[in-house]
């Protein structure tokens, strides 16, 4: 079974420091130096980089990435079989895309939880592909791994869903009108397969045409409007038509029911990647009922849905670390319903970014070792 | 028709100073009493905006609460914050509250969470309902919805009653998931046994405020459990499909839409406005937006409600 992760990582203090021109203290310069002799990796470059009191664009760039090197070393260094960098190069999922989209505008920042909060844009005029936003990123990361890669790209609908409207339900303002519903529901269709055709597929190609084999779509906001989950199927598809390469969809922290029966039309879907940990029982054992956060998978069976799972076997949200034989448990009890252990691929739930860089490499670690546990009891 | 107000509903945007703050305050960088300085000049702020408004009952706007569930914590020991929840067709999550035992009030934290109790004035309260909390929770004891609503009934007769003798004068019960989930006859019945006996033991004015489709079926239970007033999601109700209410109950007409960025123009809401008062025929009317505005920025939700306050002029002055 092959181990990948999800997307992000958390960025240390001096990626994050040198973006933002502040000054690098002595311990993040220690933390840089610390993990690089934990990962192997040569830090001189890096740490004279951080010394300077003023840096230039193209050293600040270097800063950038070398820490895509970081990233893709911890998880190497951890034993994910897929890798990629840990969206060390970008700000966050939908920031980074927006903001190098044409017909969108950023307004204030809106709450997600807790203290935590997201720019929303908002899309003022028709969606137009402006530059290949992930394709430097990736020429770079392909050049440092001999590993296979997997490419996380947000996708139509989550960029839809994120953003506010005012170009294509500029005129659908009725109050307490069937009418006025109905106008705003097929104003965003229209929006979601426009930003599906003119953003994210050029955006796709463009990756596909430098060598990208896999390409993951994190589509985390799917299954938040029930009724729109055919709006979805149609953007994925209207995402990757034509296309040559391997495409699989990252969906989480939402009701997997409300995808079924409409992914029986998604074309070109090699694996869906779905979070179930946060939702499983911390208890070992591989039957139903301990197992109570992946029962949906036999919707996957029962539907007879083609692709492969990305097994969510670790918890974003938390700093528990999961023993080895939970994560065994958790991949045994999938294989057991899928029928297959080819169609597993074990992962965390999500992208790691909201844990510190110990406990991400940690429960890296532990997917690993928990796969290679359940490997040996599947002989 | 003069019976028309203007009244905010649920979680108010959190101003940039004060997301300042508090993300400041996560990373160590000021402390609890800085963080609750800048609190109390945004709680100040928004009740003077709303003042500015000629808003009557005034909402704190409920900055300080994570989520609707959160503070329910702090009052009852046995509600704890569970996992990330995507809230509905937002892009926001609340905390699935986890219920660990029998549910019991304590009330020595509210003045934490209820700026008016400290403040002079007249305050409304948005509280979710027992059924919404009831179907969302991870339930580990009582294992009935039935039961738990029930239970969390309790806990919020003990509240509101505290809260009336402190200048609280109305109470919203927001529950999104009737119109998002939908309720069988069944369910509906219960919600109306369950308003109707929070209603009985604090005699307050009780709102019912749903969110996303509002149905025939549970307007007319909520018109049987003798609430106040009910609250309706205009963006994704017809109006012609409600039952009139004769005047007899009041209507919180969810008119401005707390998903969207664009600003619903005056001439828009005075259309609306008039249509609602002709078809529905409520007691009072009160405008808001249809779900917390805490979806929008804050400097939008200023802009939307300041039209809607327009519109309720030209309204009541016939123009």
């Amino acid at each position: 079974m092959l181990t990948h992760e999800i997307g992000s990582l958390a960025k240390p203090e001096w990626r994050v420091k040198s973006a933002r021109g502040l000054p690098i203290t002595q311990q993040n310069i220690d933390e840089a130096v610390s993990w690089g002799k934990r990962l192997g990796i040569d830090t001189d470059n890096l740490v004279s980089l951080l010394k300077k009191s003023k840096r230039t664009a193209e050293e600040n760039k270097e800063i950038h990435r070398l820490s895509s090197f970081f990233g893709l070393r911890l998880m190497e260094h951890a034993g994910i079989d897929i890798v990629y960098d840990g969206e060390q190069q970008r700000t966050e999922m939908y920031h980074q895309a927006v903001s190098q989209t044409g017909g969108f505008e950023f307004y204030g920042h809106v709450r997600s939880f807790d203290n935590k909060y997201y720019r929303k844009g908002a899309c003022v005029d028709k969606p137009k592909f402006t530059k290949a936003y992930h394709l430097e990123e990736f020429k770079q990361i392909s050049k440092m791994t001999r590993r296979p890669l997997k490419v996380p790209i947000t996708g139509a609908y989550t960029i839809g869903d994120w953003s506010y409207d005012e170009y294509y339900s500029q005129r659908t303002f009725d109050i307490g009108t069937s009418a006025g519903r109905s106008a705003r529901k097929a104003a965003r269709r229209k929006f979601v397969l426009d930003v599906a055709r003119y953003v994210i597929k050029p955006n796709i190609q463009a990756l596909v045409k430098a060598g990208a084999a896999w390409i993951q779509i994190d589509e985390p906001a799917v299954t938040s409007h029930p009724d729109e989950v055919p709006i979805f199927v149609e953007s994925f598809n209207a995402s990757t038509e034509g296309l040559r390469g391997t495409f699989s969809v990252h969906i989480c922290f939402s009701d997997y029911a409300n995808l079924f029966p409409h992914i029986t039309k998604l074309k070109n879907c090699s694996q869906y990647a779905l979070e179930f940990a946060n939702r499983d029982s911390r208890n070992l054992g591989t039957r139903d009922s301990d197992r109570p956060g992946y029962q949906v998978l036999k919707l996957f069976k029962k539907y007879k849905i083609p692709g492969a799972i990305g097994l969510g076997v670790t918890d974003i949200h938390t700093d528990f670390l999961e023993p080895v034989e939970l994560v065994r448990d958790r991949i045994l009890y999938a294989v057991k319903v899928m029928g297959d252990h080819r169609l597993i691929f074990p992962t965390p739930d999500c992208g790691l970014r909201t844990r510190s860089l110990d406990i991400a490499y940690e429960k890296l670690k532990r997917t690993v070792i928990g796969t290679r546990l359940a490997e040996a009891k599947l002989v | 028709m003069n019976n028309i107000f203007l009244e905010l509903s649920g979680i108010y945007p959190r101003s940039e100073a004060l997301i300042a703050a508090t993300r400041d305050y996560d990373r160590k960088r000021i402390s609890l009493s800085q963080l609750q300085a800048t609190l109390k000049q945004q709680q100040d702020s928004l009740c003077q905006f709303q003042k500015k408004l000629g808003i009557k009952v005034l909402a704190d706007g409920q900055l300080n609460w994570q989520d609707i569930f959160r503070p329910f914590g702090v009052f009852c020991r046995e509600i704890e914050p569970g996992t990330l929840t995507r809230f509905a067709d937002t892009n926001t999550f609340f905390r699935q509250p986890v219920i660990t035992g029998r549910l019991s009030f304590d009330g020595s934290r509210l003045a934490e969470y209820f700026y008016g109790l400290a403040a002079k004035g007249n305050y409304k309260a948005t509280l979710p309902a027992p059924f919404f909390l009831a179907r969302v929770a991870d339930d580990q004891y009582y294992h009935l919805v039935n039961k738990l609503a029930l239970a969390f009934t309790e806990v919020l007769i003990s509240l509101i009653n505290k809260l009336k003798q402190h200048g609280y004068s109305s109470f919203q019960l927001y529950d999104p998931c009737l119109g998002y989930l939908g309720a069988n006859k069944k369910e509906l019945e219960i919600i109306r046994t369950i308003t109707k006996m929070l209603i009985a033991r604090t005699k307050a004015k009780i709102y019912y405020q749903t969110s996303f489709s509002a149905s025939q079926a549970a307007v007319k239970a909520l018109i049987g459990a003798g609430v106040q007033g009910i609250g309706i999601d205009f963006f994704n109700t017809d109006i012609k499909k409600l039952p009139n209410f004769q005047g007899k109950i009041d209507l919180l007409a969810g008119c401005l839409d707390s998903r969207s960025s664009l600003v619903e123009d005056v001439s828009t809401l005075v259309k609306f406005l008039r249509e609602a008062i002709k078809i529905i025929k409520p007691r009072r009317l009160i405008a808001t937006s249809n779900i917390d505005l805490q979806f929008v920025p804050q400097n939008i939700a200023q802009k939307k409600l300041t039209n809607l306050r327009q519109a309720i002029e030209l309204v009541k002055n016939k123009i």
